[in-house]
């Protein structure tokens, strides 16, 4: 996978997550998906209060997932997040595999943009969160 | 850089983007409604014309407000390229 900068977070799938067909419903992605990116946003020191605090909200305005293997309860994953760009649109990529066999089980993009508290769409990410961002790129 | 070349650079953009045909894009022609083109794709459609034009423009929320036609976006990326 492809990005400017990457991380991992393990994860035990719960039991709660799973369905019927005793695998991870697929709503439970977004939640997994959410963890590795707000520990990237963590790492790269431009997370959701960073953004908030510069006068701007960041949802989430496109996601896709690929389920490739289905998880069941238990499993021991890694689900990596890469970030793909941030100039205009936040977009990471995202990557969950086995930790055991590291088989690749899920793909997924998110795609998030700058609003401002008066609801406007921002065609740029705001100058110090793009600034923030390329500067702990080039610090790692 | 004439309106007549503006208007290709946005249809060549537009085409590429998105799943319309050509003669949808008149000037006229919505762009939510009728073309199916959202605020969010706007991004990707700026985007794409500034690599079309081989500039880049600065592009503000307050020159999209009263955006609604694909005439109405030809007439603001014109004014920013004056």
């Amino acid at each position: 996978m492809k990005g400017e900068y990457q991380t991992s977070v393990d994860i035990t799938v719960p039991f709660h997550d799973v369905d019927s067909y005793r695998v991870v419903w697929h709503g439970n992605y977004a939640r997994y998906f959410e963890v590795a990116r707000c520990q990237l946003l963590d790492e790269l020191q431009a997370n959701y209060r960073v953004m908030e605090d510069l006068g701007y909200f960041f949802p989430v305005v496109d996601m896709k997932s690929r389920f490739v293997r289905p998880l069941i309860f238990g499993q021991h994953i890694v689900v990596k997040a890469s970030l793909i760009s941030w100039r205009h649109k936040l977009k990471i990529d995202y990557r969950i595999t086995d930790r055991e066999t590291g088989e690749l089980m899920t793909r997924g993009t998110t795609v998030q943009v700058a609003i401002s508290p008066e609801g406007d769409l921002q065609f740029q990410t705001p100058d110090a969160f793009r600034t923030a961002i390329e500067a702990r790129i080039k610090s790692t | 850089m004439t309106r007549d070349e503006i208007k290709s650079k946005i249809t060549t953009a537009v085409l590429e983007l998105f799943a319309v045909e050509e003669e949808q894009l008149t000037e006229s022609a919505k762009l939510y409604e009728e073309l199916d083109i959202d605020s969010i794709d706007t991004i990707d459609l700026l985007l794409s014309l500034n690599q079309g034009i081989d500039q880049e423009l600065d592009f503000e929320p307050e020159h999209f407000r009263d955006v609604e036609t694909l005439g109405d976006l030809l007439d603001v990326i014109e004014d920013l390229l004056r």
